[in-house]
């Protein structure tokens, strides 16, 4: 087998495969740790499984002899990586005020940028980055902001937080012509790839020569495709959101394996995600997707394959083809090959009170940063935090007994009936302090709204309504004190 | 036609009864040992050649018997031990079935020895299979002697079935031991094949236990006492840390009977709770007395087992009075030199040499502080304690040295800054660490010696379990409730515990006579298989009737303090290591680790003197 490719295709593949690839002491099955390459004229078809999920794809390479072979997947990413990093780094700038830099610099509020190799410059007023594979760089950096954002809270004035959106916008400009560099310039190193008939592999770029061996292709397992699967096409972002949005709350172990992976719920022309591990419970409605049939179908996609698939969505569209046993998703030029568990979910519908009649509106920085402090000292094994709320104040009070400290905060808060009535008796209710951040962690609005009816009966977070187009809730049980 | 039903014929039926009551060698030997005990005997010898397949015999001075009573025994249901229904109510003897040596007749060669003390001769009688072969008159001593020959002679079949001589023997053996050990007060003598086994004298039960199990073993056991309006328990167990591997040395008696009881046994092992290892058991002697009217000995003519008029009420007294006892003495463990000494025990100075658990100064049991304090080193110690306290300031110098870089010329300001209040106590006794791992501490009797990790993980361990009991009410609510199918019985059950259950932190919805629903866990343990643990609950409940508790906590607890604990190889600074032991002493049970280990080692001043031949 003889082809030679583009450095950063080729990366940018073995990478993605690279994600179902078992190390090497967590098989059995040695010939898993390595990735299929087949070529056919200028066809080259990759394969990598764990067997619980397969990853295919087919890159256009320049071919010039067919044949195949397994390669080990780390020592080829990590020659690949090492490769591209030692040669190839962008160096990029955008333009930034220094005004707003000093603004916020004076206050405390750039986010660590270093750690992400970018710099500002005073002089030139420009914000530089200097490296290699920008794509993972920046993708961290957005999670940066996210999480800056929250920690700061609402930042009052409003200077600075133009000067924060600005700057997170010139980052994410930054971002996209680092990665638009980065691609043009290992687009241009080439790499040749070979292997012989006893699995010699050689790697050859302008560097050097590389050689170690491969297994042969006999066994190595290939994913089956099927006819007759329903079909769902969604946007890729969207997916990955949605995701993102509620695989907090599924039930990270074994016993309870239909709760274990994310419910992908087809109805009436609605696309509902859910997940839940029996403390909490998180749903996300779209209506923005196409499918073949129009009966109502669902599945649980297990929490392995929910990891995976956002690493390789891309702005393009996601199709997912599935029946009982398994799904396909395509995007771009990759396939991705899962299990779905066969299990039933839990009747989620039933478990979602409609009679909560109570219901609070707080700021949702305000309760994430106190809940923060709070956290400080609840008693770690049980976690529990206490809200108390009365007329226009929400306390949330947390305790350690272990140490002997505890801690009380009264933010403001908005308490009334759904019908608008204000609630003068005083309401308590306590709940388990992380699941409480985690759920509020994925609420986008400034303002959340809880709605309750007892203290020991389930409790609901929603964005602020106007906002909230997808219908995004979460549901949290509380805990019973005494 | 003929008639097929008849009456068996004397002998065929006591051949057949002698099945129940003599099994093996091992009962005669039993059945033997207790007509001497009734017979007030105060001197027993027991002889057995070949495993007691070709001879039994048991020598006693007790009070013998007439000739007439002499031959009357040999009839079934003769018995001079109970006379009327109430006596059967009422029974104080060993015997009293009558069975026993008619049973015995039946099935061997027997001669019987006997003479009171009012005759002037005695009378010997032989018998076998039941027929009176002889009766005659000789000198003898009071007392009875029978000697019981070729055990099943005349029952080829059974006597196929005995074991091997090791086996038939060591039943034999236990027997014995079990009827040494419940009469301490009557001098034993045991023979096997003319060779003397045991020649134990008159003493008290706890000499007696050092005849029998050694010296060594017999000092690993603490005295119990406990009296209540109807019952009364006295005996010895087990100190924790001193648990083995099986249950083999569990004695139960019952108004001096042995008998076996599971759950009796397993009382006293719950008693032990925290201090004892999974799959260690305790030994113990113990004697329960109890109105004889409230047991049933009679259910079995082995009479090995017994039935309480109220079983859960003996569980729960026996597991309490086990705990109380445990919590209450002072079980440190002593350095024992005693299996390389040999002491030459006469009964009478044994009599005060009653185990020696409670040497420790009084008040060292309400704390480390005042226990030290208030102890004035003797005049024996003083040499020693110099010398300790040399080591002492050794030990300190070199660790401010390292630890805290303050130098030598500042220790005495460091000392008053650290001890403060706590000045003069301090100087009434010496800490020092041995090898990073334990710590010697000077006692006014001798030498202390704890094990850091052991003894931080008890103190760490305490805390965590007050910890997660306080919070064990709050309940993470469920919202997908579990539904869990019980059996009625089960279901009545749970609906009966219904408050400790959630006052463990469940929540339960009870639907219908049969099916209980979750709706909230623990806060603290997530338990896997909610169902799971709500079905132990209720089968730990059935089958003990002890409170309920979470093993789970309890292993979280045990788990949490063992890693949470120093390490031994961590260096202590005094100060430390005096926290240490001021708050294991304040632990409601300081000498034991979570996992039954000893904390604690104590080597008494009067050893060492021992060891280095002073007197």
């Amino acid at each position: 087998m003889k082809f030679s490719i583009s450095a950063e295709k080729f990366f940018n593949a073995v990478n993605k495969l690279s994600y179902v690839v078992p190390g090497s002491s967590h098989t059995t099955l040695p010939i898993l740790s390595n990735i299929y390459f087949k070529l056919d004229s200028n066809k080259l078809r990759m394969v990598s499984t764990d067997l619980e999920a397969f990853i295919t794809t087919d890159l256009n390479v320049e071919g010039t002899e067919d044949g195949g072979v397994a390669v080990p997947a780390r020592k080829l990413l990590e020659l690949l990586k090492a490769m591209i990093i030692k040669n190839e780094s962008v160096s990029v700038t955008e333009k930034y005020s220094s005004d707003s830099y000093g603004l916020l610099n004076a206050e405390g509020l750039v986010p660590e940028l270093n750690l992400y190799s970018i710099k500002y410059d005073n002089a030139k007023g420009t914000l530089v980055y200097r490296g290699s594979i920008p794509e993972e760089t920046f993708e961290g950096l957005k999670e940066e902001f996210r999480l800056f954002k929250e920690n700061k809270g609402t930042i009052a004035a409003e200077d600075l937080k133009t000067a924060l959106d600005d700057l997170e916008k010139a980052v994410t400009a930054l971002g996209k012509s680092a990665v638009d560099t980065f691609k043009k310039t290992t687009e241009k190193l080439k790499i040749k790839f070979e292997s012989n008939d006893k699995n010699k592999i050689t790697v050859n770029s302008k560097n050097g020569k590389y050689q170690f061996f491969g297994e042969p292709l006999d066994d190595y397992p290939l994913p089956q495709d099927k006819t007759e699967l329903s079909r769902i096409e969604i946007s890729g972002n969207r997916f990955k959101r949605f995701i993102q949005k509620v695989k907090h709350s599924v039930k990270n172990d074994e016993i309870r394996r239909n709760m274990a992976g994310v419910f992908i719920d087809l109805r009436k022309n609605e696309l509902r995600f859910v997940a839940t591990d029996g403390f909490r419970l998180s749903k996300i409605i779209t209506s923005e997707f196409s499918h073949t049939n129009s009966k109502d179908e669902n599945f649980i996609l297990p929490i392995k394959t929910v990891d995976l698939i956002p690493k390789i969505v891309t702005d393009s569209s996601l199709v997912m083809e599935f029946d009982n046993m398994m799904i396909k998703f395509t995007i771009d030029n990759f396939n991705v090959y899962s299990k779905l568990i066969d299990d039933t979910f839990p009747n989620y519908e039933s478990v979602i009170p409609k009679d909560n009649d109570k219901k609070l509106l707080v700021n949702r920085y305000d309760l994430l940063s106190a809940l923060r402090r709070a956290s400080i000292f609840t008693d770690k094994v049980t976690m529990k935090v206490k809200f108390e709320v009365i007329g226009g104040e929400l306390t949330i009070k947390s305790d350690n007994p272990e140490i002997g400290g505890e801690g009380e905060e009264t933010i403001n808060c908005d308490f009334k009936t759904n019908s608008g009535d204000e609630i003068s008796d005083a309401f308590s209710i306590a709940f388990n302090v992380s699941y409480l951040v985690e759920c509020l962690s994925q609420i986008d609005t400034d303002e959340v709204i809880f709605t309750f009816s007892a203290p020991a009966k389930a409790s609901i977070l929603l964005p602020v309504a106007s906002m909230n187009e997808e219908n995004f809730m979460e549901l949290i049980m509380p805990v019973r004190v005494g | 036609m003929d008639n097929k039903i008849k009456i068996l014929p004397q002998n065929l039926y006591n051949k057949i009864a002698a099945g129940e009551v003599v099994g093996r060698p091992e009962a005669v030997v039993k059945e033997l040992i207790e007509n001497s005990i009734d017979a007030g005997a105060n001197e027993i010898t027991v002889l057995i050649k070949d495993a007691g397949k070709v001879l039994i015999q048991v020598i006693d001075n007790g009070s013998g018997m007439s000739e007439e009573d002499a031959i009357v025994a040999f009839q079934r249901h003769s018995t001079s031990k109970i006379s009327t229904y109430e006596d059967l109510e009422n029974i104080q003897t060993l015997g009293f079935r009558g069975e026993a040596l008619a049973s015995i007749a039946a099935i061997a060669q027997v001669e019987l020895k006997t003479k009171t003390v009012s005759d002037d001769v005695g009378t010997v009688v032989k018998i076998e299979g039941n027929e009176v072969i002889e009766v005659s008159k000789d000198s003898l001593e009071t007392g009875t002697s029978i000697a019981v020959k070729n055990i099943f002679y005349n029952t080829p079949g059974r006597r196929n079935f005995l074991k091997s001589n090791q086996t038939e023997f060591r039943h034999i053996y236990d027997t014995f031991i079990r009827q040494a050990v419940s009469n301490p007060n009557i001098a034993f003598k045991f023979f096997n094949n003319e060779e003397l086994i045991f020649n134990l004298r008159k003493t008290v039960l706890s000499e007696r236990l050092k005849e029998l199990f050694g010296e060594e073993f017999a000092n690993t056991l603490i005295p119990i006492t406990v009296e209540h309006s109807v019952v009364k328990l006295n005996g010895l167990v087990s100190k924790p840390g001193f648990t083995k591997k099986s249950k083999q040395d569990q004695f139960f008696y019952l108004n001096k009977r042995f008998f076996t009881n599971k759950s009796l046994n397993f009382a006293v092992y719950s008693g032990y709770d925290d201090l004892i290892e999974k799959g260690d058991y305790p030994s113990f002697f113990l004697f329960i007395e109890i109105d004889p009217k409230k047991v049933d000995v009679n259910v079995h003519p082995s009479k090995l087992e017994v039935k309480f008029e109220d079983e859960s009420a003996m569980f729960g007294f026996v597991r309490k009075a086990i705990k109380e006892t445990l919590r209450a003495s002072n079980i440190t463990f002593d350095i024992g030199f005693s299996n390389t000494m040999s002491f030459e025990n006469t009964p009478d100075n044994l009599e005060h040499k009653k185990p020696d658990v409670n040497f420790t100064p009084k008040g060292f049991n309400s704390g480390f502080n005042s226990g030290f304090s208030n102890s004035p080193s003797t005049p024996g110690t003083s040499s020693i304690h110099s010398i300790f306290e040399a080591s002492r300031r050794d030990d300190l110098d070199s660790g401010n040295d390292n630890a805290s870089g303050i130098p030598l010329n500042s220790e005495e300001g460091i000392q008053k800054n650290i001890f403060e209040h706590k000045k003069d106590e301090d100087e009434k006794f010496n800490l020092w660490q041995y090898q990073n791992k334990y710590i010697m501490c000077e006692t006014a009797t001798g030498l202390m010696i704890i094990d850091q990790h052991a003894a931080h993980e008890r103190v760490l361990y305490e805390k965590a379990l007050l910890r997660l009991n306080s919070q064990s009410a709050f309940s993470q609510q469920l919202l997908l409730p579990i539904k869990v199918k019980l059996t009625k019985i089960d279901y009545q059950l749970a609906k009966g515990l219904q408050e400790e259950i959630h006052n463990l932190g469940f929540a339960l919805k009870f639907i219908n006579e049969e099916v209980v629903e979750i709706t909230g866990i623990p806060a603290d343990v997530k338990p896997g298989k909610e169902e799971k643990i709500l079905q132990e609950l209720i089968d730990q409940y059935k089958e003990y009737e002890i409170s309920l508790n979470l093993e789970k906590r309890d292993n979280l607890a045990k788990s949490f303090s063992c890693r949470s604990a120093i390490k031994a190889g961590e260096r202590l600074q005094h100060q430390e290591m005096f926290n240490l032991i001021d708050s294991l002493f304040a632990s409601q049970m300081p000498y034991v680790c979570p996992h039954g280990r000893p904390t604690v080692i104590r080597l008494t001043t009067e050893e060492l003197d021992k060891r280095f031949s002073r007197s």
